[in-house]
């Protein structure tokens, strides 16, 4: 999430002046530095005589009968920001939970075995730190319920995996692959986390992480943004998110980004230090958001040269990429998302119009409760599930409907399916055996007060509709009255 | 002479008893009764005999009237007598005392059911009974059925005194229940009985299915139960995606949670109408009628209440011959004896 | 012919009482519910709750006289009773001529019948009231869930039969907790059930997630009461004591013309378990929508309402104060009570 939040830039600047924008330093000449986004603010600024919302508790002209009209919370209003910190806190340690004695982490070695499918495993610390710079912890997953975090290694985990060994394989061989997967599943059926296991089996391999949180925050236009000069069509960078991605990228991934060294001259706008690494150009883009993206190009050349590790980038909820933004252009036309530059790498590597030179996996996880309409990208998904099912039945696009047809173009592979690269990867339920695993680790951390034996885990396998995860979670420790 | 008055009485009383359909009034001049006497009459009881309204709808074109038709009781005009001077003679040393006390009441009906019903059960209060939740269960006429039946304006709290003697009567051990009470009762049932209907017994078709309906608030629900593995469909939806909230998960599959069979099979459920509650609701009722095909014995655990538990409990018992209550082992063997005692007794 | 049945035994009716099946196996999903009744001398009582009389040698119970069997059994070497089965009375009054006397009629005659036969067949449940694990402690609350071992030959059947009665949360009407249910329709607006379980939900995950509360000597909680570091862990019984132990007794009830003159006579009324939580219940989450909010969204009010429990244990909440003025009110008033004169 964007720390602070930066005004969108006054709009008539951008459309009388166009030209303003030509180089780099204009733009910052022009950029108000601060402004706060913070809608609670006129509130609190307001001056007397001012037409201000009443205070809390005072009678106001509600005459609606049965109701006196005064306020029954009569609590202070908390201080600007407060609330949306408290909703977005993440906690990941319960201390009254009971430590699980049995259970094993995961390690640079076990990681991509297949022993380990149907077990908990634990997070080391290194990596959940790693994943809490990249937001890949949700609120509303139950982290904050045990002891440590700790993972189920589910079926679609293990195959997670052997992707992951298969890039491992091919780089061996100096023949880099590019493999791009699209999760796809149920509410609940724990999308979010098994990007969250991808990520994190990314880190123990010593990956280079690159992780989107939460694809509505580039799209919904809470964040600046600016033509990129010399762009054909005409795209956007968004500086303030960059810089900020810069700096999970860095929190994420400093053991890489500080033993790298530079290799190339990238022409930088800014002078670099002897002997430089990518720490530096990073650290620089963090510090100067006018310069986040030239430093995000530099650093993505740098992470192509060969010897470099292999790449993983992920995305969450994906469906907002694949439709207009909240963005609007000069014209006052709506920007596509793909002419955002962040997004147009993303979906250029998912296409597969751009690979990744050292080899890597473009992961991309659906959303089902946070979703807006695109019905291409549901067509497509469908197509690519009935693929892998049944590939008699193969829904047909209905010609009735309006397609945008530069995602068409970006998802046509999920139609080949002799493109083995570009596919999805279904989460269903969960097995039995998986079940009683989690269950049994509820139960030992002492969140679950049951003995678990075979018709208590199916009665709650059930009940989460045939092993949903997160019903499953809600069954039997969240929602237990 | 009063000595051979008396004796005609008892004579007539019993003649009466025996022959009349319905009991009459009657005095010494047995002659003239018939004239005095239309058949579907209603007149005051002399003897507490057993007077049952089935006689009176043999007797009735049931078609026409929905009451019994009644008429008051001519007044004794003793100067009509055949022979006027013994009947002067009589009246002027015989005192005709009524038998009934509702001789004098222009609608006597209810007031003779209710002696009459007091009567029996003074008789028949010494058999042994069951408590009143091991009685069987009887719908009795309400109060406006009676009313119509007998055309009288009975009062509410004088129906339910006999209501209570009714109910004392069918706490008789329905093994030893006399003949006389059954029929007695009869008149006050109404004409459907809970159990009559008896609904046709589940079966298991072809595919191992059992089906069950349930309904609740506007809900309706269709459950298909096949022995599995704990998979549930409800309208081709998981049962998450169909109930959003897992009160209502629960709601669903309760018979089946509740007894433990939640992995033993599979559920497919149709259910269409009203809200999420409602629709929850009705399944949970689709799913035990289901599961009631599969396993009958299961009755007593999906039952609502305790009594009938008990009740199905025992049923229970003696299918597995175990004869925990020791009244069981007896009655059955004496029951003939006990019978012919009863008789001997009336 | 003479009946073969006597007609004066059957002069009274005979009630038909069938025996009930099977025992009501008590389920110890509260082992630890405190009592519900508090002297009133305990409350100024300085004693932590954790040092609670129950610990205290007299104040245990006498054990079971099967498990005092098996105790000495035990010390003697021997083969002691079945602690799973329950010791019939006539094995207990065995050999003592004076018990054997004292015996019902019925148990007499029984014992006398079968003097030199065997018992038949062993009991298959326990006749015991508290359950028991193998080491002769009462179970902490961890619910067993024993898997019965041999499918009967029960015609009707196909599966094993479960035990009934079904426990008590085997009714689909009154499935969760009694305290939660009513706490849940307290918190409820406006008939939305929904909701308001959500809310009780996050309120029990707030109290699962919270720290071990520190208790206040001087608002001790109920006798009786856990040790506070397990609180959490069973975030049901942490809502219920915390409920039951700031509940008052009575109410105050004014009787308006009782004193004369127009001014109402006060008097404390004895209140019921259900009353005297409904109350408690009241007081706190009024005392919890006072408070500041803090979060947005959904668990905010759950988020108050669960530090307001929380403060409760801790003895800090405002709710105290009002249960002590209640109280004092009440003393200075139960002069007013009229008692009915004992003959």
């Amino acid at each position: 999430m964007m720390n602070s939040s930066t005004c969108l830039r006054s709009f008539s600047q951008l459309s009388l002046d166009r030209t303003a924008h030509a180089s780099l330093t204009s733009r910052t000449l022009l950029a108000p530095q601060i402004a706060c986004f913070s809608t609670s603010t006129a509130r609190y600024n307001q001056k007397k005589g001012m037409a201000a919302a009443p205070k809390r508790g005072t009678r106001t002209l509600n005459v609606k009968k049965g109701r006196k009209g005064v306020n029954y919370e009569m609590g202070k209003r908390p201080a600007p920001g407060e609330r949306k910190a408290q909703r977005k806190r993440i906690v990941l340690s319960n201390d009254n939970a009971l430590p699980v004695s049995w259970l094993r982490d995961l390690e640079r070695s076990n990681v991509l075995e297949p022993t380990i499918e149907g077990q908990m495993m634990g997070l080391p610390e290194r990596v959940v730190d790693a994943l809490r710079a990249e937001e890949a912890f949700k609120p509303t997953q139950g982290w904050g319920l045990f002891r440590r975090p700790a993972t189920l290694m589910r079926k679609e985990t293990v195959q997670l995996a052997g992707l992951v060994k298969e890039i491992e394989d091919a780089n061996a061989q100096q023949q880099p692959r590019t493999i791009r997967r699209i999760i796809s599943g149920d509410r609940m059926s724990g999308k979010s986390t098994l990007l969250l296991q991808g990520l994190a089996i990314a880190h123990l391999r010593d990956w280079f992480v690159i992780n989107l949180p939460e694809a509505n925050d580039i799209t919904n236009a809470h964040t600046d943004y600016a033509p990129l000069p010399g762009s054909q069509p005409l795209q956007y960078t968004q500086d303030t998110y960059t810089a900020n991605l810069l700096r999970q990228m860095l929190k994420a991934n400093p053991s890489i980004l500080e033993s790298t060294p530079v290799v190339t001259d990238h022409k930088l706008p800014f002078p670099l230090p002897p002997k430089p690494t990518l720490k530096h150009i990073v650290e620089h883009g963090m510090a100067n958001p006018e310069t986040s993206w030239v430093c995000f190009t530099a650093l993505w050349e740098e992470l192509s040269q060969p010897g470099r590790p292999p790449i993983l980038f992920a995305i969450d909820s994906l469906a907002h990429v694949m439709r207009n933004s909240e963005y609007m252009s000069a014209e006052f036309k709506p920007i596509h998302a793909f002419d955002l530059t962040l997004i147009r790498l993303f979906v250029d590597l998912l296409s597969g119009q751009k690979t990744l030179a050292n080899g890597g996996i473009i992961l991309g996880s659906l959303s089902q409760s946070n979703k807006p309409l695109s019905v291409v990208l549901d067509h497509f998904v469908t197509i690519a599930e009935a693929l892998q099912s049944q590939p008699a039945i193969v829904p047909v696009w209905n010609p009735y409907l309006s397609r945008d047809q530069r995602v068409v173009d970006a998802l046509r592979g999920l139609e080949d399916p002799k493109q083995k690269d570009f596919d999805i990867l279904r989460l269903g339920g969960l097995s039995k055996p998986e079940a009683r695993a989690v269950i049994e680790y509820y139960a030992e951390s002492g969140m679950l007060r049951h003995t678990v034996n075979d018709s208590f885990v199916t009665e709650k396998w059930s009940l989460a509709g045939m092993g949903n995860m997160g019903e499953l979670e809600k069954a039997s420790v969240r929602l237990r009255l | 002479m009063a000595r051979n008055e008396l004796s005609r009485t008892i004579q007539a009383a019993a003649e009466c008893f025996q022959i009349a359909s319905r009991p009459r009034y009657h005095t010494s001049m047995r002659c003239t009764q018939r004239t005095w006497a239309p058949p579907t009459s209603r007149y005051l009881s002399t003897t507490p005999s057993n007077r049952v309204g089935l006689d009176d709808t043999s007797e009735l074109s049931p078609a026409s009237q929905d009451f019994e038709p009644f008429t008051a009781a001519p007044p004794i005009d003793f100067s009509q007598q055949k022979e006027k001077k013994q009947g002067d003679a009589l009246l002027a040393r015989l005192r005709v005392v009524p038998a009934s006390p509702s001789y004098f009441s222009a609608k006597p009906t209810f007031t003779d059911d209710f002696v009459n019903l007091s009567a029996l059960l003074r008789k028949t209060a010494t058999l042994p009974t069951v408590t009143a939740a091991e009685a069987p269960k009887v719908a009795w006429k309400t109060i406006d059925q009676y009313r119509i039946m007998t055309n009288e304006p009975v009062k509410n709290q004088r129906y339910h005194k006999m209501l209570h003697i009714l109910r004392r009567l069918n706490c008789i051990h329905p093994t030893l229940i006399p003949e006389e009470v059954v029929q007695a009762m009869k008149r006050y049932k109404k004409d459907s009985q809970p159990g009559d209907i008896v609904p046709p017994p589940g079966i298991i078709d072809e595919w191992g299915r059992a089906k069950g309906v349930g309904r609740r608030k506007t809900s309706s629900a269709i459950a298909f139960l096949v022995e599995g593995n704990g998979e549930v469909l409800i309208n081709g939806q998981s049962l998450v995606n169909f109930f959003g909230r897992l009160h209502l998960r629960e709601s669903a599959v309760w018979a089946l949670k509740a007894t433990n069979r939640l992995d033993k099979y599979n559920l497919f459920g149709l259910v269409k109408g009203g809200g999420t509650t409602g629709q929850a609701e009705a399944m949970t009722l689709a799913v035990a009628k289901a599961l009631l095909v599969h396993e009958p014995a299961l009755k007593p655990a999906l039952r609502r209440g305790k009594l009938d538990f008990l009740r199905s409990s025992i049923w229970l018992l003696f299918f597995l011959h175990i004869h925990y209550f020791p009244y069981y082992q007896w009655a059955p063997l004496h029951h003939n004896s006990f019978k012919a005692h009863v008789t001997h007794i009336q | 012919m003479p009946p073969r049945l006597n007609v004066l035994t059957l002069g009274r009716s005979i009630p038909y009482r069938p025996r009930p099946q099977a025992q009501w196996i008590s389920r110890p999903s509260i082992g630890q519910m405190p009592p519900q009744v508090r002297a009133y001398a305990d409350s100024k009582d300085p004693q932590s709750p954790a040092a609670d009389r129950s610990q205290r040698i007299d104040a245990q119970p006498l054990p079971h006289v099967s498990e005092e069997a098996a105790q000495t059994a035990e010390i003697t070497g021997s083969e002691g009773p079945d602690l799973n089965q329950g010791t019939p009375v006539e094995e207990v009054v065995k050999g003592d001529k004076a018990a054997e006397e004292k015996l019902p009629k019925v148990m007499q005659d029984a014992l006398k019948s079968k003097v030199n036969s065997a018992p038949k067949g062993s009991r298959s449940y326990s006749t015991m009231v508290t359950p028991t694990d193998g080491n002769g402690e009462v179970d902490m609350g961890l619910i067993n869930v024993q898997p019965s071992s041999a499918t009967p030959a029960m015609p009707g059947l196909k599966f094993e039969m479960p035990t009934l009665p079904l426990p008590k949360d085997g009714h689909l009407k009154h499935r969760y907790d009694d305290v939660v249910e009513q706490v849940t329709n307290l918190i409820m607006r406006h008939g939305k059930k929904s909701a308001a379980q959500r809310d009780m939900a996050m309120i029990l995950e707030q109290l699962r997630t919270s720290s071990t509360p520190k208790i206040d000597p001087s608002r001790p909680l109920l006798p009786g009461a856990p040790p506070p570091s397990h609180l959490p862990h069973n975030p049901v019984l942490y809502l219920t004591l915390a409920i039951d132990s700031v509940a008052p007794l009575f109410r105050i009830r004014s009787q308006r013309g009782a004193a004369g003159g127009g001014v109402a006579l006060q008097m404390p009324v004895p209140l019921g378990r259900r009353q005297r939580r409904r109350i408690a219940t009241q007081w706190i989450l009024k005392a919890a929508a006072n408070k500041r909010q803090t979060g947005s969204g959904r668990g905010s009010y759950a988020q108050r309402v669960a530090s307001e429990l929380i403060a409760v244990v801790e003895g800090k909440s405002s709710v105290w104060e009002r249960r002590g003025a209640v109280h004092k009110l009440g003393v200075s008033v139960r002069a007013n009570i009229v008692l009915p004169k004992r003959r």
